[in-house]
């Protein structure tokens, strides 16, 4: 087949619709061709438009789903250099996982250890690490929970405010909820260069704690606070982070 | 130490009260709490999960968070399942697949991405796959053609009434009724009918070229008519 022709199969490719050698042609062609893979990618969307019966999940299935994923032999994540303080952290991935069922509807749980662990994640990328933290970060602070929290003002937390040193104006600030959900919110460091990131740690019974890599032009960023960590610190680090701080400390700060 | 107006859980973050372990369970209701403070952390939880992207859903998920893929189950699961029975018309099958799909999503998160499209799409494109798969294998395809048989026998193949049952947008509805009838009728029977375009071409007595090209050109044209519908689920 020529392009025309494998062309002229995209819209039947999307659809599932094509014959195992024609498919097989079409991604050689796509693999090379974004401008076909754009072109597929869009019919995919009409068509997730068209089959979007909105119908409710079913329930039963998830059951199922989490038998099975509690009970399957999956190898350990890889280790983080960053984010020991997963360690530690209840909602703990890998070993140990709790054999344990959560139901959709009420899955609220460890949302903020979610969130610290996209972070832990992308230190352990490398390609575009921070535009990926600045997108979390921008997104969080688009009318995110974050941001209507830090707005509203008025739940329980505790605030910390980091400052280049003790009587210095506050250079951002980590706003601690009771169950250890932290926001960290920038209010006056500056945008890095490309390849640096701000990088937030915690000092933990003596230990120095990654609590993640912040991105170059942090705004909002959630993290997870264990109980032991008082005093929290932020650096100037490479992209994707460091497993200590290579560089002297930015702003400090320690709850009262 | 504690700040004043701090509210009554204050304490919980104090180490020399709370000692080093968390006392239980994130977001559960702690005994020593007034019951409105576990309430608004519970809620400031469910608002953090659902306010997370669908990427940043994939990549907690990497990491192996059940709850992050409950998450997603909870948004897509149901559009999922509907186009998998919608395909196969049997729900046990429909299940299994929907089982198979986030099972898929479990092991190998990497496989989605984001550059491509919406996760919503991403999950549809791979169930539709998977449920073709199923419809043409043997065993199936058997029980399809008397199916096939029986409902043109008794109440008339009506694929447009099919259509248009389903729960989709009215805009959707709209740009898919205004296309012109050869074009619709060509994308349904591959879509929903699950058939090849040399299938199509054969049920409608066409040129497999004609079929093709209808097929591409009324996606295109659904396309360009649901941009923005598409650009605002892609932000969700």
């Amino acid at each position: 087949m020529n392009d025309s022709e494998l062309e002229s199969l995209l819209g039947a490719y999307a659809l599932d619709a094509v014959e195992p050698d024609e498919a097989l042609a079409i991604e050689e062609h796509l693999a090379g061709c974004p401008r076909c893979r754009a072109e597929v990618a869009g019919y995919r969307e009409v068509a997730a438009l068209l089959g979007n019966a909105g119908e409710a999940a079913p329930e039963a299935v998830w059951e199922r789903i989490a038998d099975e994923i509690a009970g399957a032999s999956r190898p350990a994540p890889p280790p983080l250099d960053l984010s020991r303080m997963e360690a530690g952290a209840s909602g703990r991935p890998g070993t140990g996982r709790a054999r344990r069922r959560v139901r959709p509807v009420y899955a609220l749980a460890a949302v903020a250890a979610a969130l610290a662990l996209v972070v832990g994640i992308l230190s352990a990328k490398v390609a575009d690490l921070n535009n990926q933290v600045n997108a979390v970060s921008s997104a969080l602070s688009r009318g995110g929970a974050a941001q209507q929290f830090i707005a509203a003002g008025n739940l329980p937390h505790r605030e910390v405010t980091l400052a280049a040193k003790r009587g210095a104006p506050a250079s951002a600030r980590l706003l601690v909820r009771p169950g250890g959900t932290a926001y960290f919110e920038n209010t006056a460091m500056k945008a890095l260069p490309r390849g640096r990131t701000y990088q937030l740690w915690a000092l933990a019974s003596g230990r120095v704690v990654s609590l993640g890599v912040l991105g170059s032009a942090p705004h909002v960023v959630a993290v997870r606070v264990e109980p032991n960590m008082k005093t929290f610190m932020v650096t100037n680090e490479p992209e994707g982070g460091t497993s200590g701080p290579t560089t002297p400390v930015l702003a400090q700060g320690t709850i009262a | 130490m504690r700040d004043p107006g701090l509210g009554p859980d204050g304490h919980a973050l104090n180490a020399d009260e709370a000692g080093s372990d968390h006392a239980g369970p994130r977001g559960a209701p702690d005994a020593s709490h007034p019951e409105s403070a576990s309430l608004r952390t519970s809620a400031d939880m469910r608002a953090d999960l659902q306010a997370a992207s669908d990427a940043n859903l994939v990549l907690a998920i990497a990491r192996y968070h059940e709850e992050a893929l409950a998450e997603t189950y909870r948004r897509h699961a149901g559009a999922v399942f509907g186009l998998a029975r919608r395909v196969l018309w049997d729900v046990a099958l429909a299940e299994e697949v929907v089982q198979e799909i986030f099972l898929r999503l479990w092991n190998a998160p990497e496989r989605f991405d984001p550059e491509r499209g919406s996760l919503r799409s991403f999950l549809l494109a791979q169930t539709h796959g998977r449920a073709v798969d199923l419809l043409r294998s043997e065993s199936s395809r058997r029980d399809r053609e008397a199916r096939e048989a029986a409902s043109t026998a008794t109440a008339g193949y009506d694929l447009e009434q099919e259509v248009f049952d389903l729960a989709v947008s009215d805009q959707v509805r709209q740009v898919l009724g205004a296309l012109p009838f050869d074009q619709r009728r060509a994308i349904e029977l591959a879509y929903f009918g699950g058939h090849s375009y040399r299938e199509v071409a054969v049920l409608l007595n066409e040129p497999e070229g004609t079929v093709k090209s209808r097929i591409r050109a009324g996606l295109g044209r659904m396309h360009r008519e649901l941009a923005s519908t598409i650009a605002r689920g892609a932000d969700a």
